[in-house]
């Protein structure tokens, strides 16, 4: 007998306005333990703002979302403690320009985790050397080309040992050639046994990586399933307009 | 005497210069004095409105952008004027340097808080995202990471904030002549205006 473990994602129904804007329309997404889900669709479709829903960077305007058994909407809810276990990862790396590598790690270590300096230190140089930047830990954002800057901003979030990861679109920013560099981390990481969540455009890397690629259009998700039947057998035709039209570049 | 004698006379006369000069060197230093009390309450307090603005607390931010515009707005004589004649009505009496330090500090307070936040609102909505990301609270983010970097905008445009100018900081011998001339324990503006 198979058990299904409750799953670690689990938004229901989720409806966000902004103002007259309707952007999202009742998305359900469910994610389990371990699994990589990968989410594509057109520009203001909605995918960020549905990523930015489950640590609740955006308050939904109607839904429920709960992460790790924890109802990230309620308001009795502690949403710092439960932010940290949720990391997250942005299109413009958002490293704090004005601290080092390891301080950027380190920050939350000591603010919200209550750490002592030498122990953040300790952590925030592993999560560092788990992104291969380890040498650049004195560095300042400034000084890191993008690819670096995106890798200890992923270091930035596993130090905190988060359950789920979040990923906006984290080589969009890149110069090609430094793509490769991010997606290893990423590929690390989910070998890792890391649950993700992953908005991007990066088809080779849902080829190899992801469990499932859900489409999203104009604030819902369209159809879902693994990267083979949605990349070679799109359902919809805006699915397969999407599709075409990416691959094409 | 020669013109120029007169000349001499008028503007380097060694007998009055030597009777005058503790008077002026005194006027130095209370000048001195009062720049100093003034930045130090000004950006202080200029700071921590800045800070509360940042609360998103919209009545309170009203009231703010109000007392803030009308500080900015009023010429700081009119300020010190309007504190050291008006408070004694409400039975305070402060002397003409707290007056002036007041009404000085409340002015620099006003163009400071300006200049912090529009420094704070300078710094990317990306950096508060990641810092709530992290968990970080409200405070935390705002004292840990945005504040660092808008006060980094702020340095620059402070030292040449707009006051205090020597020009008000002379007021305070002219509120001691004021109230030389007033009547003793009761200050009232019109006390030196003759009556007809
Ligand atoms: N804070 C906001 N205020 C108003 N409108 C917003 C806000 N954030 C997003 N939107 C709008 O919501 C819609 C969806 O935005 P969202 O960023 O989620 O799209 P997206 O699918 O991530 O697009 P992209 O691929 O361009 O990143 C867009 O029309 C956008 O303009
Ligand atoms: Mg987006």
């Amino acid at each position: 007998m198979i058990v299904e473990a409750p799953p670690i994602v689990e938004a229901l129904g989720i409806h966000k306005h902004f103002g007259a804007l309707h952007v999202l329309k009742g998305v359900d997404l469910l994610v389990a333990e371990r699994e990589l889900v990968f989410v594509i669709g057109p520009s203001g479709s909605g995918k960020s703002t549905l990523l930015r829903c489950l640590n609740r960077l955006e308050q939904p305007s109607a839904g429920s979302v709960v992460v790790d058994g924890i109802d990230m909407l309620d308001r009795r809810t502690d949403i710092n403690r439960a932010r940290q276990r949720i990391g997250m990862v942005f299109q413009s790396f958002n490293l704090y320009p004005h601290m080092t590598a390891l301080g950027n790690v380190t920050l939350a270590l000591r603010k919200v985790v209550g750490k002592s300096r030498d122990e953040a230190e300790a952590l925030g140089l592993a999560a560092l050397d788990r992104v291969g930047l380890r040498d650049r830990a004195g560095h300042t954002p400034g000084q890191l080309s993008g690819g670096q800057a995106q890798r200890v901003a992923i270091a930035r979030a596993i130090a905190l040992e988060p359950r789920v990861m979040l990923f906006d679109e984290p080589t969009s920013a890149l110069d090609p050639e430094l793509v490769g560099s991010v997606l290893a981390v990423m590929r690390e990481l989910r070998e890792s046994g890391m649950t993700m969540v992953v908005v991007s455009h990066e088809m080779g890397f849902a080829r190899a990586a992801a469990d499932r690629v859900v489409f999203m259009d104009d604030g819902l998700i369209v159809e879902q399933g693994s990267p083979g039947a949605i990349f070679e057998a799109p359902q919809h035709d805006r699915t397969r307009a999407f599709i075409s039209q990416i691959q094409r570049h | 005497m020669t013109g120029w004698e007169r000349f001499l006379d008028t503007f380097f006369n060694a007998r009055v210069m030597a009777k005058y000069w503790p008077d002026i060197l005194y006027g130095m230093v209370v000048t001195i004095e009062l720049a100093v009390l003034v930045v130090i309450a000004g950006i202080t307090s200029g700071l921590v409105l800045a800070l509360l603005r940042a609360l998103g607390f919209r009545p309170f931010n009203w009231l703010l952008i109000f007392v803030v515009d009308v500080f900015r707005a009023l010429p700081p004589l009119v300020i010190i004027v309007l504190i050291y004649f008006g408070l004694p009505s409400l039975d305070i009496t402060p002397s003409g340097f707290v007056s002036t330090w007041l009404a000085l500090s409340l002015v620099l307070m006003a163009f400071a808080e300006e200049i912090f936040w529009s420094g704070i609102t300078a710094v990317p909505r990306g950096q508060w995202e990641a810092g709530r990301s992290t968990g970080l609270s409200f405070a935390q983010t705002l004292l840990g990471v945005v504040l660092p970097q808008a006060l980094r905008m702020t340095i620059p445009p402070l030292t040449s904030a707009p006051s205090p100018s020597p020009r008000e900081r002379h007021s305070v011998p002219s509120l001691r002549c004021l109230r030389f001339s007033a009547r003793p324990h009761r200050r009232s503006p019109t006390a030196t205006i003759p009556r007809r």
